[in-house]
């Protein structure tokens, strides 16, 4: 699960759709003519899953999983995934080339084919690739296209991000992209408490700042485990482990996320007043060695480290943990179990917490490529695959989303939500069983598995507790999500941001190590809009209200 | 005719080289060009947009570059001394040592480390040096309080310098080792009939048996001077020593390929080459004149 998220951030992947003049001049046309398919006159409304009426090839630029773990005779581009899709939509899928997602590989591969110009027909990019593509205009328009071939179910989980993914890949009133949906989940922050330790101690469940600190007391006393677990990145918009997100946003500070303050202007959250009273607090946090010292040259693989050995208690995550670290932890202590709280609580008696990007991978089409509708009924059907789980298509393979022709996540922004909500009302005995449809219904699966025999299938294990553990409790109206009003870069950006960042970063660890006093944090407000925070703030302004 | 068809066979013998430096060293160059653009990687080099020396007058402007410049050369500086100090300290112990076999197990123990990368060692140095680490307790026990090297920008440029001594001066001794056995074992004769002892014929026959390959290796070392090692400071610092150890590599990693801005980047880099550059010009000349060393 990790993998994929940290794949579909990773991906950018461009479709070259062909510049298909007749799209173009239809795009105003919106008269049903489902009769026809003629290429010459595509209009209206079409079967979003009708196979191609001639064979058709689409080249890509292929992201392939470093270890594909596929049997024999199956490739990344010859495997039961790509030969469903080539059998139902007539379409034959090459891969121009292929890099794995490990590190930069991928990305640095689509740069190249950018620098060298040579374009497969389809290909994932990032948000910046993208806008470079669209500004030296090599990218086909996708607005007509998307219009007649969208199938309900991808237009639904393109709508569940209120329009924000679409708009993304939208430059002037033109659809340049087909963009990635993350779920929304991913960014959330849940605090996650060793429950044995809890009831073994008499401790009631953490609710607000204050009984986290309490708890945390009580584990280090008793239980010789480490503080709060921190890493040298305290916050990370998008999806952070161990960063202290939360503690920030119960204060009401969003650090790193662009936002609207009171007036309704565009504020970028690390210089609001709100961020002192935080740092004051987790100075405070340091100082007692509630949080551990040493967390400022920390690498998460080092955080890891210690609740694997069973030496922490207490720290914050997104909902997927119970895949990694928590699975390993579990391992080695089968006493251990895990439970995720909404907390700290803001004022509001609610957790407080930024949400990422909806979108930040692209499939771009190459302009002149003859049918990008291909390219979008192959999206459809990976959409409906992917919510199966791949039931019914995969029976050797084992089933991974990145061994279908395109790498572009595709879900909706409550996925993860939803799923847990349909599989607890089973439990609940308030749905039927054979409601539940591919991942749902594995979930549930796991669940049976995992209850008869706890601990002992470590994969049913790990999916019952990310959905209904993690997910779960993000599903109630116990959340307060603060959507940022822009994810992207402005031009000022480019050139200043690196060294505001550099500057940010230095500032929060010295005043959380306490080497610097809270009131450091004004200074750098001066300091960060004066080299260039105000300029590029009435950028985003700018962008915003476009 | 003889003669000439000789040195033609030497000079194919150079070919593949040269090869390589055109290829590799030579047609790479002209991606300087980036550094004077507003560079978008779809538009290419000639696509861009030329910006004359923008990217150079904003690297000035940057508030960090003279700290970032400071810690490079400070660090580096640092570490060029101590590896030339440390290996050849080291190998005038090893020949001195009697026993071969005692010799070449040293040897073989401190060389080690080197084919390590600094990911390991990274990790290996965190935990060393934590507040748990086996380096603290030792602290502690002395000076009664534990030392946040990681976190300190007093202490970080000096655990860089020194785990990078660690890390070479066992590879960096067998050159010099190397050179000794190259000193006329006549020389050490002559000087004990002369009355010399042990210490009088490490100063007078061996030190200047190296001296050459000294000078020579530092020379080498002068044109790295900007490298103060990219791996290994990206590996162990974080946001609290960006003070002190930031170096201009990590900064152009930092602005170039997170957040794309291959033009100030290109444009840190080249300064980098050029300033190495000016250096190995002096330091060659210096060399010249005061070890009489010459390549050509």
């Amino acid at each position: 699960m990790k993998k994929h998220r940290l794949a579909a951030i990773l991906l950018g992947s461009i479709l070259v759709l062909s510049a298909c003049s007749n799209a173009a001049d239809n795009s105003g046309s919106n008269t049903a003519d489902s009769g026809n398919d003629g290429k010459e006159n595509v209009v209206g409304k079409q079967d979003p899953y009708a196979p191609m009426a001639e064979p058709v090839t689409i080249t890509i630029g292929k992201e392939a999983a470093v270890d594909p773990k596929l049997p024999d005779g199956s490739t990344v581009e010859d495997n039961e995934l790509t030969r469903y899709f080539s059998e139902k939509l007539n379409v034959k899928y090459e891969n121009a080339w292929q890099a794995t997602n490990s590190g930069d590989a991928y990305r640095q591969k689509v740069s190249l084919s950018l620098t060298g110009g040579d374009l497969p027909d389809v290909m994932v990019v990032d948000k910046q690739q993208l806008v470079q593509l669209v500004n030296a205009d090599m990218l086909e328009d996708l607005t007509a296209v998307y219009e007649n071939y969208v199938s309900p179910n991808l237009k639904a989980a393109y709508d569940s991000t209120n329009g924000y993914s679409l708009n993304s890949a939208t430059f002037d009133g033109k659809l340049r992209a087909f963009p990635n949906v993350s779920p929304g989940a991913d960014a959330e922050n849940l605090l996650w408490v060793r429950q044995d330790w809890l009831d073994e101690l008499g401790l009631t469940a953490p609710k607000t700042l204050d009984d986290i600190i309490a708890v945390t007391k009580v584990f280090q006393d008793k239980k010789g485990a480490s503080g709060i677990l921190g890493t040298q990145q305290i916050v990370n918009v998008g999806t952070s482990q161990y960063g202290f997100d939360t503690i920030f946003s119960s204060f009401g500070a969003y650090p790193e996320l662009w936002m609207r303050d009171e007036q309704g202007k565009a504020a970028y959250g690390s210089v609001q007043p709100q961020m002192k009273e935080a740092l004051a607090k987790l100075q405070s946090m340091v100082k007692e060695g509630l949080i551990d010292p040493e967390f400022a040259v920390k690498k998460p693989e080092q955080a890891t480290e210690l609740v694997v050995n069973g030496q922490a208690g207490i720290f914050f995550g997104p909902w997927w943990l119970p895949f990694s670290p928590l699975n390993d932890a579990v391992s080695q202590d089968s006493k251990a179990e895990w439970t995720a709280y909404l907390a700290p609580a803001g004022p509001e008696g609610k957790l407080n917490t930024h949400m990422g990007a909806a979108s930040s991978s692209y499939l771009v089409v190459r302009k002149g490529y003859e049918h990008p509708e291909a390219v979008l009924k192959t999206l459809n059907l990976q959409f409906d695959v992917d919510q199966l789980q791949g039931e019914g298509i995969v029976d050797q393979d084992p089933y991974q989303w990145i061994n279908m022709p395109f790498s572009l996540l595709l879900s909706n922004y409550d996925d993860k939500e939803k799923k847990a909500l349909a599989v607890q009302a089973v439990i609940d005995g308030s749905a039927a069983a054979d409601t539940l449809q591919g991942e749902a219904k594995q979930i549930y699966e796991s669940y049976l598995k995992d209850k008869e025999t706890p601990k002992k299938d470590m994969a049913a294990w790990s999916q019952r507790h990310a959905f209904l553990t993690g997910a779960l409790v993000l599903a109630g109206d116990g959340v307060h999500q603060e959507q940022g009003v822009f994810y992207d870069q402005t031009d000022t950006m480019r050139g200043k941001w690196a060294n505001l960042q550099k500057l940010e970063d230095e500032t929060m660890l010295k005043i959380i190590m306490g080497s610097e006093s809270v009131d450091y944090f004004d200074s750098f407000v001066e300091k960060w809009k004066s080299q260039g925070g105000d300029q590029i703030t009435e950028e985003v302004q700018a962008e915003i209200e476009k | 005719m003889g003669k000439k068809g000789n040195a033609l066979h030497y000079h194919l013998m150079l070919a593949p080289g040269m090869l390589f430096i055109i290829i590799f060293g030579i047609i790479p160059l002209f991606g300087i060009a980036i550094a004077f653009q507003d560079f978008i990687p779809v538009k290419g080099i000639s696509g861009s947009k030329w910006v004359g020396f923008d990217n150079f007058v904003y690297m000035f402007q940057l508030d960090d570059s003279k700290r970032i410049l400071f810690n490079t050369l400070y660090i580096s500086i640092l570490k060029m001394i101590m590896q030339v100090i440390v290996p050849v300290g080291t190998a005038l112990l090893l020949h001195e040592l009697m026993f071969n076999r005692m010799k070449r197990w040293f040897q073989t123990i401190i060389y080690l480390p080197h084919f390590l990368s600094w990911v390991i060692l990274a990790g290996i140095l965190t935990d060393m040096l934590s507040a748990q680490g086996i380096v603290n307790k030792l602290v502690k026990g002395v000076f009664g309080e534990s030392v946040f090297f990681l976190g300190s920008n007093f202490w970080f440029p000096i655990v860089v310098v020194l785990s990078d001594v660690w890390k070479e001066f066992g590879f960096n001794a067998i050159i010099f080792l190397a050179a000794l056995t190259a000193i006329n074992p006549s020389l050490y004769e002559a000087a004990e009939i002369d009355g010399a002892g042990r210490l009088r014929k490490m100063w007078s026959v061996t030190l200047p048996g190296i001296l050459p390959t000294i000078v020579l290796i530092t020379t080498l070392n002068i044109g790295q001077v900007l490298n103060a090692g990219f791996d290994q400071i990206y590996n162990l610092y974080n946001p609290l020593v960006y003070q002190s150890g930031d170096i201009i590599d990590t900064y152009v990693y930092r602005i170039g390929l997170v957040q794309y801005q291959f033009g100030l980047a290109t444009a840190v880099g080249s300064m980098k080459s050029l300033v190495g550059f000016v250096l190995i010009f002096i330091s060659y000349r210096l060399a010249a004149k005061y070890a009489n060393y010459r390549i050509f």
